[in-house]
């Protein structure tokens, strides 16, 4: 299906979107520096056809697929979700994707499925900001099973009505609204499916300020931004910050029983 | 009218980027690092003027020392006024929350606030009434001032910032020559 053909998919916010300009000219995707202009500036570099991703792990049917491949069974859906950065800032998107459930159950998933781990292309040609080892590339993020399952995580390959911009992350990427936004891994090539829980980029890089979890929490304090509010781009002023960014009534029960401020 | 131009320079860059949207889609932020990033340099290259005196004997460095330190505290007086009405957009109980819990914060704050009892008796009458050798004491807090300024950069750094090193290694060269100078030099052993 294309992207002209997205209907209105389920727990949109009905928010201002943000300017297009903003969210796509300002940005984290240290692949491509860490000026939040320079990923705008670079992206171009990024070889977006052909694509494709390696399925592997704790799955009846691994394999290697096209990216047409990948999304010829799925219809796509507009879904406007509010994100929030670990930085502090925050946007509001209308997505074009399709849920990534959807496409785990493709692989038949074994019992031993537990965590999802998720990788970003490495080639320091076509990603600069590779070529300097501010993190050990390439980068990884991952969720676990249920948390991937659930019908609010998206695998997106577009916004506002068009094919992810190379700086958002095409032509695939994960969208996980209540978590901090680094969760999000974009320009994905690699989907690993295993039993023990991953360790995450920014988690290995610093594991006092990076979570697993991330889940967006304004009780859980971080050393380098103050998580009780939030900067909306485009207003001036801060805002106060949502536990689950607003998504709780959705996914507070992933988290039953768990103390949050551990596993933050 | 040398050392107004340079020091100028990147302020009217930035107000004319600013105006013209140069800096982006979210200027304010730009802003407030660039602003906070030319207030360093130009505090390093004060705290520099005395070595580049010793070094060459050429009187124009001590000459504009005071107005160096003078433009070093404005833009790092825009760069906090960025962050109270543009960031935090003026409001208090925001403000004052984010510096209760963020170490980098305090440090930034603590930084700037030594500076202001210097630019308070920058002028010759408070110099006179002070006494050479207390403001001299006084005004050694701009060294303070600036570990705390490298300080704060490193700590707002999310990732190992080549600039930050740098700036650290040129600070410690600067004490290095003040130390020597102090005590190798001058000590009855040599």
């Amino acid at each position: 299906a294309g992207l002209a053909d997205a209907v209105q998919g389920p727990f949109s916010t009905d928010e201002p979107l943000t300017d297009h300009a903003m969210a796509t000219g300002y940005n984290n995707f240290f692949e491509f520096g860490t000026g939040k202009e320079d990923p705008k500036r670079h992206a171009h570099r990024l070889q977006t056809h052909p694509w494709s991703v390696v399925i592997s792990g704790e799955v009846d049917k691994p394999g290697r697929l096209a990216l047409e491949d990948i999304l010829a069974p799925h219809g796509l859906e507009e879904r406007i979700y509010r994100l929030r950065c670990v930085e502090g800032w925050s946007m509001v998107i209308p997505w074009i994707g399709f849920p990534l459930g959807d496409l785990l159950k493709r692989f038949e998933p074994t019992s031993r499925a537990r965590y999802v781990v998720f990788e970003t292309l490495h080639d320091p040609e076509q990603m600069p900001g590779q070529r300097s080892r501010i993190l050990d590339w390439p980068y990884r993020e991952g969720l676990r099973i249920d948390e991937a399952m659930h019908p609010l995580t998206l695998l997106a390959v577009g916004m506002y009505g068009e094919i992810l911009p190379n700086q958002n992350g095409a032509p695939l990427r994960l969208v996980v609204p209540w978590k901090y936004g680094f969760k999000s891994i974009k320009s994905i090539v690699g989907i690993h499916l295993q039993e023990d829980q991953p360790v995450s980029s920014w988690t290995a890089r610093q594991p006092s300020e990076y979570g697993f979890y991330a889940n967006v929490n304004p009780e859980v304090r971080h050393p380098r931004w103050r998580q009780a509010t939030e900067r909306r781009i485009g207003e001036s002023g801060r805002r106060r910050t949502e536990l689950f960014n607003g998504y709780g009534e959705l996914v507070a029960d992933l988290y039953a029983g768990m103390d949050l401020r551990r596993h933050f | 009218m040398i050392l107004f131009i340079g020091a100028a320079l990147p302020l009217s860059w930035l107000g004319i980027a600013w105006q013209t949207g140069m800096l982006g889609v979210v200027p304010e932020e730009r802003l407030l690092h660039e602003l906070g990033r030319w207030g360093l340099y130009l505090l390093l290259a004060t705290l520099a003027l005395g070595p580049a005196f010793r070094l060459t004997g050429w009187p124009g460095f001590p000459a504009v020392r005071r107005a160096m330190g003078l433009w070093a505290f404005t833009y790092l007086l825009l760069h906090v006024l960025v962050w109270v009405v543009m960031i935090q957009g003026g409001s208090w109980s925001f403000m004052v929350a984010e510096v209760l819990a963020l170490r980098h914060l305090q440090t930034g704050l603590i930084a700037w606030v030594m500076l202001v009892p210097l630019v308070l008796t920058s002028v010759n009458r408070a110099r006179e009434r002070l006494g050479r050798v207390r403001w001299q004491w006084l005004h050694r807090l701009a060294y303070v001032s600036a570990a705390g300024g490298i300080l704060h950069y490193w700590m707002v750094s999310r990732v190992i910032e080549t600039e930050v090193i740098v700036l650290g290694l040129l600070f410690t060269a600067l004490v290095l020559f003040r130390l020597v100078e102090r005590w190798g030099f001058s000590s009855p052993e040599k």
